[in-house]
């Protein structure tokens, strides 16, 4: 190298893309959407709210920190203001079971037949109920990660889980056993 | 075993979750051997995300609905953020590989011989890379006294920068570090086949030395804060309009983040 050339050097550039790692939890918020809204195109446009909100927010995303929990909590927000506007097209209109069941994955008969009846028995659940359930059983956070995506304390998500989890058993059992249901 | 008789609803859930500690674990699984009623609950409760797990787990591998994969390929960072907000979303780490050693790099001061005609046969580059290699050079060979280069001690007449902004081009701020304990010591300034730069020198008690790199030129909006490491040297670099800056010092990255900051804040302020 003579001295009065620019030097070159071989660079190696390592940059975060945090679009490829938003990419990457695509999958994890569609799915997490489907079991909220429990219908793929509602859910859908709840994760393309959800991921282009995100990109034009990712200067406050900050580095070290969880995507996807940030993702859902984004998503969280955009769902509030949706039920708010009332354009959650959900809980108002009748479920068609067998849409439900398609993106399941096809197990034996009796299987199916429960996932079916959890799908079904979820939607009978509060929203914020269904929602940790949700994030816990399905999305995978922790319940700090839980309490900081939905904005409560740690004790909030700890008893809505309860809550949920235990008036979820009570649906299931009661469908998977119809002729002992009880009279209450 | 701690107290198991003090078991709550939630210490059964948060067992199902992973979410207690060894000891914790311990008593829930002591009291669940002894009761039945619980245990099933246990079972159900886990049952519950198996089963979550199983109605929707094939979305996971599913096709993304080519809108959604589109709205992020096609993303583009909007200008004009200023890079402390970028680095928040972005650490673009580069390494340089060892080649080459230390060269002066063809910068020159002014004051000793121009560089020649015969000698411009080296590319040269207009991008970031470039300008940040240049003010790496010229740190290392500031620092180790290599190839006779002085600074010259910027004294408090009327005008101490103007001949900087008049090299430059441009207008410029030197900043102040010395509330992170930095002293301006110096600057020079160099060219290098028109390509025109100034040196700022500042250093601590300790005699840690830090180098402020600023050239002019620069026309690209990319705002993008930078980080490159090579050998013991860290450098930060971003440009800002035609002025492109790059804070170099053989420190750990941390400190020189918070010096870079505090740089970027004086020159915005």
């Amino acid at each position: 190298m003579s001295r009065g050339e620019w030097t070159e050097r071989s660079l190696l550039i390592q940059e975060f893309d945090e679009r490829a790692a938003i990419l990457d939890e695509v999958p994890h918020l569609r799915r997490y959407a489907m079991a909220l809204l429990r219908d793929m195109d509602a859910a859908d446009d709840l994760v393309h709210d959800c991921v282009h909100r995100a990109l034009s927010k990712l200067h406050l995303f900050q580095m070290g920190t969880n995507m996807r929990a940030w993702l859902l909590t984004i998503m969280h927000h955009l769902h509030i203001q949706q039920a708010r506007r009332g354009r959650r097209r959900l809980d108002d209109r009748v479920l068609d079971p067998e849409t439900e069941i398609r993106h399941a994955a096809p197990p034996d008969q009796e299987q199916g037949l429960r996932v079916r009846d959890l799908s079904r028995a979820l939607g009978l659940l509060d929203d914020r109920h269904r929602q940790v359930i949700l994030m816990i059983g399905l999305g995978g956070l922790s319940y700090k990660q839980a309490a900081e995506t939905l904005d409560v304390p740690i004790g909030t998500v700890m008893s809505r889980l309860a809550r949920g989890r235990e008036r979820l058993r009570v649906l299931m059992s009661d469908d998977a056993a119809p002729a002992l249901r009880r009279v209450k | 075993m701690t107290n198991p008789e003090t078991l709550s609803e939630t210490d059964l859930h948060a067992y199902v979750d992973g979410e207690l500690d060894a000891d914790r674990t311990a008593d829930v699984e002591a009291w669940l051997s002894t009761h039945p009623d619980d245990a099933a609950r246990v079972h159900a409760y886990r049952l519950q995300n198996h089963q979550l797990n199983t109605l929707y787990g094939d979305l996971i591998d599913a096709p993304v609905p080519p809108a959604i994969t589109a709205a992020v390929r096609q993303h583009r960072r909007p200008a004009g953020l200023p890079p402390w907000a970028r680095l928040a979303a972005s650490i673009v780490l580069v390494l340089i590989g060892g080649l080459g050693g230390w060269g002066v790099s063809g910068w020159q001061s002014p004051s000793s011989t121009p560089t020649v005609s015969g000698q411009t046969s080296g590319k040269v580059p207009s991008g970031q890379a470039s300008f940040v290699e240049q003010a790496l050079d010229a740190h290392a060979v500031f620092v180790s006294g290599d190839g006779g280069v002085r600074e010259t001690p910027i004294g408090a007449g009327r005008q101490p920068y103007a001949n900087y902004a008049r090299h430059l081009g441009h207008a410029l701020k030197v900043p102040d570090l010395v509330g992170a304990g930095f002293k301006l010591t110096g600057g020079r300034v160099l060219t290098n086949k028109g390509a025109r730069a100034a040196q700022f020198m500042y250093k601590d008690a300790a005699g840690r030395m830090v180098t402020l790199f600023v050239q002019s030129g620069f026309d690209r909006e990319d705002m993008t804060f930078r980080l490159v490491a090579e050998n013991s040297m860290v450098a930060f670099y971003w440009t800002d309009g035609p002025l492109g800056y790059a804070l170099t010092g053989s420190m750990k990255r941390g400190d020189l983040l918070d010096l870079a900051r505090m740089v970027y804040e004086k020159l915005r302020g």
